[in-house]
């Protein structure tokens, strides 16, 4: 083994889910199903449960698609246009963690009250929430969904079910 | 958080593979020995991004192993230092935290007292907001820290049969902080 390049490029969360999704779904539709070695699979199906847990974005990616290349391209594209002083890792970040209100947005953008004006940091989330779409307003008590995705019934239950208790 | 690291290697296609087309024998080949392994001062490895180069196979002599030269990019799970990440809370402790990925530790001494073996944070007189475990939180990656296991030394016979406690330590670690506004449980900054 030699490692010939310790880090040639940095991944974004949806690009990893993107690229264990694809190769879930060529090997189950090849003929015989194929399958990843033992670690490689169970590595791959935690690493997929990780990133669609809430409140990561990409929980509900199967139902609504938020995210895909174009919309990264279209992030890019926004914040060089209208903040020109966002770093490549923060816009990474807010990329992955899709901050859509301000105290999240503080943590990923270094020193954001000097930088930027309230109004502007106001802006920032709305192009955000714009670009990337945003959660259902009302509280949803869905820890994490399923590898199949949830189910509406099952959702709905576990919301009444919270609600209850 | 995820990073993509070129590796050159020597792969062995043994003749059980064969049926396989090359591209996916070496691809499995890659992930039995790389995936979820962690490579010291490069970090947790995922699964083959892609194949770069592979040279031509040659049939060794005795076993009828083909030997292919690979370079290929590796998918690895490695936070840099003041990434924001997510994780479940699985363990706590007077030292901190522990969280899965199964690398993440996480200690927060700062704005914490412990009480009733769960950590909370007073964010004022009144309020007590309580770390739960298994919820969800967000933290701010601090310093990492790699840990080769030495070979130990082989145990003397000894008449008694007790056995010894091995003590396992993770070979990756990740520290991190939630003493800051917007860490912590994710649900309290909705």
């Amino acid at each position: 083994m030699k490692i010939l390049e310790a880090q040639s490029a940095v991944l974004t969360n949806y690009e990893v889910y993107q690229h264990l999704t694809d190769i879930r779904k060529r090997n189950n539709s090849s003929q015989p199903k194929r399958r990843m070695p033992e670690d490689a699979f169970r590595l791959s199906k935690e690493v997929l449960e990780y990133l669609e847990t809430k409140p990561y974005p990409l929980h509900d990616q199967k139902e609504k698609q938020h995210y895909s290349q174009a919309t990264l391209e279209l992030l890019c594209e926004k914040l060089a246009e209208k903040f020109p002083d966002i770093t490549k890792a923060e816009g990474l970040a807010i990329f992955d963690v899709r901050p859509t209100n301000i105290p999240v947005l503080a943590i990923i953008v270094e020193s954001l009250e000097d930088r930027y004006t309230e109004e502007e940091q106001q802006q920032l989330v709305d192009l955000v929430i714009e670009v990337l779409g945003q959660d259902d307003p009302e509280p949803e008590e869905e820890e994490e969904e399923g590898e199949e995705g949830a189910e509406d019934g099952d959702a709905v239950q576990s919301v009444e079910t919270a609600n209850g208790a | 958080m995820w990073i993509v690291t070129k590796i050159a290697d020597l792969v062995q296609l043994r003749p059980q593979d064969f049926y396989k087309t090359s591209l996916e024998a070496i691809e499995d080949k890659i992930n039995e020995k790389y995936a979820n392994k962690v490579i010291p001062n490069i970090g947790l490895c995922v699964c083959v991004w892609d194949i770069t180069d592979a040279s031509e196979g040659l049939i060794g002599q005795y076993d009828g192993f083909v030997n292919i030269n690979v370079e290929f990019h590796m998918v690895v799970f490695r936070p840099h230092r003041g990434e924001v990440i997510q994780a479940r809370i699985k363990e706590q402790t007077s030292q901190g935290m522990r969280q899965p990925a199964r690398v993440a530790l996480v200690t927060n001494r700062r704005h914490s007292v412990e009480a009733e073996k769960v950590w909370l944070w007073k964010s004022d007189e009144e309020t007590q907001l309580y770390y739960d475990t298994h919820e969800i939180v967000r933290f701010m990656v601090l310093e990492e820290r790699w840990y080769t296991q030495p070979p130990t030394k082989p145990k003397e016979s000894t008449d008694s049969d007790v056995p010894t406690k091995t003590t396992y330590q993770a070979p990756y670690s990740i520290i991190g902080t939630m003493a800051a506004p917007g860490l912590g449980i994710t649900l309290w900054w909705e």
